[in-house]
């Protein structure tokens, strides 16, 4: 069976680091993008089953990112999980652009968790 | 010689000659048939402006003056006793005008004494009818001593020479100190044709009752007031001393309501017009222009106070802009600070879990249970940094009421079982009690209560090494529902529950050394609580436990 492809988008090395070792140990194949424009390029190269991604970042983040897919065909096939250190973020604010939101420190165990149950989601 | 001391005795001689030849002119022709008594005497008015406008040095040349007016008495037929009345007279002259000076300036107004009603007051009962009576009475005396006067007489040429002098005062010396500055050029052409028109009327009328012997003296009254209330004080001034000029004209001359066959009757019934006159337009005018001054100043303290108003609300409007700005960076700031904590702690506590679940290989019992340690300390930074980030958030006023409906015993079962988490390894028992009085459905703001149930059940965890926490819910009143959370813990002593809500403050029982936390958990729930609109209570008993309950407005749903 193909592996489920997964793209990290954040722009901290540490936190793509953790996210790539937890989706691998999860079955995932993982691709990591360090800005929003490179994650928006990687997007368009094949289909993602999740995306991860960070809101904060240089240049082109988080919200303006997925405001790019929100309409595409893309987006419909993949999951998206939102990854934040903001802890003050409105999260009604994320409801139309994401499936799901974890605040850093993300608990690893409820992210293995998670990740398990949406390999088992068929969109 | 000083230029001072010549000008000085210029001054004086200059003086002396004006007193000298108004006294003679007014000894000619300011006298009223048949007895030839002076009606105003407009020396005593010129000494007085000379006294006032250049001080009591001026003094001996009204002495002068006095001297040579009155040489009749010593000359061409000089005797001893007429040039030692003559003396007499002359310092009874100077002694009057400084001492009718000396009085204005003593209890009137220094600089502009017609500007006061007060000053007026002072102007004619002292400076004029007091003042006076120094030389009517030494002169008369004088006269009537050396033989010039039969001492029958003495009565009625001191009256006369009081009066006299007193006129000469009244008349003179408004006009002379008013119009030392001359008004103002007027643009106004109206203004202009109003005075001519108003002067021309004062003539007329005064020409009519002192020419024409036809009595409407009253009728100088309204166009007095008229031209006091137009033209102030030059106008008063000038106004009293034509219609004076008319009075004596008339009396002089046999004409006018004044008239009468006795000298002195005469001359009281002019001297009581003229000083009618003045005193009611000299005090009409001063009147006016207290009033005029105290508009000028009200308008003034008025304009200041709308300056200041302006100006008082514009510090605010930028104290107010300030401060929104500041609460707006302390906000962002509070939103980074906590963004820039979390970061570097994702990495230390997912490394932590990645190494502990055993993602990078086996570990051994050991290495596992150090990276717990990491793992728990880095849980406890967590804890203080939301705790500080917390307490600014709510200092800066920035707690927002997000209130929704809940099932009541279904968002309490769920949030107890979240809470569970937090016994650890310890042997405590949770319990949970419904009263039938709570209703089914309730209005909260369910983040908060939240938090405030995880900081009251840790802080009961904390505080109890073994046993049973029980949180009750239940409401008491129509209006109030309460969560109350009760633990078999260390409990506080009376002492340390008045200071428990404080900030940073932790219990320091020696028992309660080795318990972690910021000490800013309570104070937070307190604020909470309070931000809610409820109370918080605590009852604690020591080794027995603590009771902690929280009463919240119960809103309609």
């Amino acid at each position: 069976m193909e592996k489920l492809q997964a793209l990290v988008v954040d722009d901290n090395w540490y936190n793509c680091d953790i996210f790539r070792i937890a989706l691998e140990k999860a079955g995932y194949e993982v691709e990591i993008a360090y800005n929003g424009r490179d994650g928006l390029a990687f997007l368009e190269t094949k289909p993602y089953k999740i995306l991860v991604i960070d809101l904060q970042m240089p240049g082109l983040n988080g919200i303006e990112v997925l405001t790019e897919i929100k309409d595409s065909p893309i987006r419909k096939k993949m999951y998206i999980l939102v990854v934040t250190a903001n802890a003050y973020m409105a999260t009604e604010d994320l409801e139309d652009l994401s499936d799901m939101v974890m605040f850093k420190p993300v608990n690893i165990a409820d992210l293995t968790f998670f990740l398990e149950r949406v390999k088992r989601i068929v969109l | 010689m000083k230029p001072s001391l010549l000008n000085t005795i210029i001054l004086n001689f200059a003086l002396a000659s004006m007193y000298a030849v108004s006294s003679i002119i007014s000894q000619q022709f300011g006298v009223i048939p048949p007895g030839n008594a002076t009606a105003i005497f407009a020396p005593s008015g010129i000494a007085f402006v000379a006294i006032f406008f250049f001080g009591y040095k001026v003094a001996p040349g009204v002495f002068l003056g006095s001297f040579i007016g009155n040489n009749n008495l010593y000359l061409p037929n000089f005797t001893l006793i007429g040039f030692g009345v003559a003396l007499a007279i002359g310092i009874g002259a100077s002694m009057e005008g400084s001492l009718g000076v000396y009085l204005l300036k003593k209890f009137g107004t220094r600089e502009h004494p017609f500007e006061q009603v007060r000053s007026i007051w002072v102007f004619i009962l002292l400076s004029a009818l007091t003042s006076c009576l120094v030389n009517a009475t030494i002169g008369s005396s004088a006269l009537v001593i050396g033989g010039f006067a039969p001492p029958a007489l003495h009565g009625d040429i001191w009256l006369t020479w009081w009066l006299g002098d007193a006129a000469g005062v009244v008349i003179l010396a408004p006009l002379f100190i008013i119009w030392r500055h001359l008004p103002k050029p007027s643009n106004d052409g109206l203004l202009v044709l109003e005075a001519v028109l108003s002067f021309i009327a004062l003539m007329a009328i005064g020409t009519i009752a002192f020419v024409g012997g036809f009595p409407i003296e009253y009728l100088f009254i309204p166009i007095l007031v008229f031209i006091v209330l137009r033209f102030g004080l030059h106008g008063a001034t000038l106004g009293i001393f034509l219609v004076a000029g008319f009075a004596i004209w008339g009396a002089v001359n046999g004409n006018g309501a004044f008239v009468r066959a006795d000298v002195n009757d005469s001359l009281l019934l002019l001297q009581a017009f003229i000083g009618t006159v003045m005193f009611t337009a000299l005090t009409l005018s001063a009147a006016d222009k207290e009033r005029q001054t105290a508009t000028k100043a009200l308008a003034e303290t008025n304009h200041t106070l709308e300056k200041r108003v302006i100006e008082r609300t514009q510090d605010l409007e930028i104290a107010k802009n300030e401060a929104e700005s500041a609460s707006r960076s302390k906000t962002l700031f509070i939103a980074q600070m906590s963004h820039e904590f979390r970061t570097p702690l994702n990495a230390v506590i997912g490394y932590s879990d990645i190494l502990q679940m055993g993602m990078l290989g086996d570990m051994t019992p050991d290495q596992t249970e150090r990276i717990g340690f990491i793992k728990q300390n880095a849980s406890r930074l967590l804890g203080l940094i939301n705790d500080t980030l917390d307490i600014a958030q709510i200092e800066a006023g920035k707690l927002t009421l997000t209130e929704s409906r809940v099932n009541t015993q279904y968002f309490f079962d769920e949030l107890l079982q979240g809470v569970k988490s937090l016994i650890a390894k310890k042997q405590i028992t949770i319990k949970t009690v419904y009263h039938q009085t709570i209703p089914e459905r309730i209005l909260i703001d369910a983040p908060k209560i939240q938090q405030i149930i995880v900081n009251l059940v840790g802080n009961a965890v904390k505080f109890t090494p073994e046993g049973v926490i029980t949180i009750e819910i239940g409401a008491n009143m129509p209006n109030e529902w309460f969560f109350a959370v009760r633990d078999t813990g260390i409990g506080m002593s009376a002492e340390s529950v008045k200071q428990l809500f404080e900030q940073y403050t932790r219990i320091a029982d020696a028992t309660t050394k080795s318990i972690e936390g910021t000490g800013l958990g309570l104070s937070i729930t307190k604020r909470l609580v309070e931000f809610l609109g409820g109370t918080v209570d605590v009852q604690s008993v020591l080794v027995q436990g603590s009771v902690f309950t929280v009463n919240l407005p119960l809103k309609p749903l």
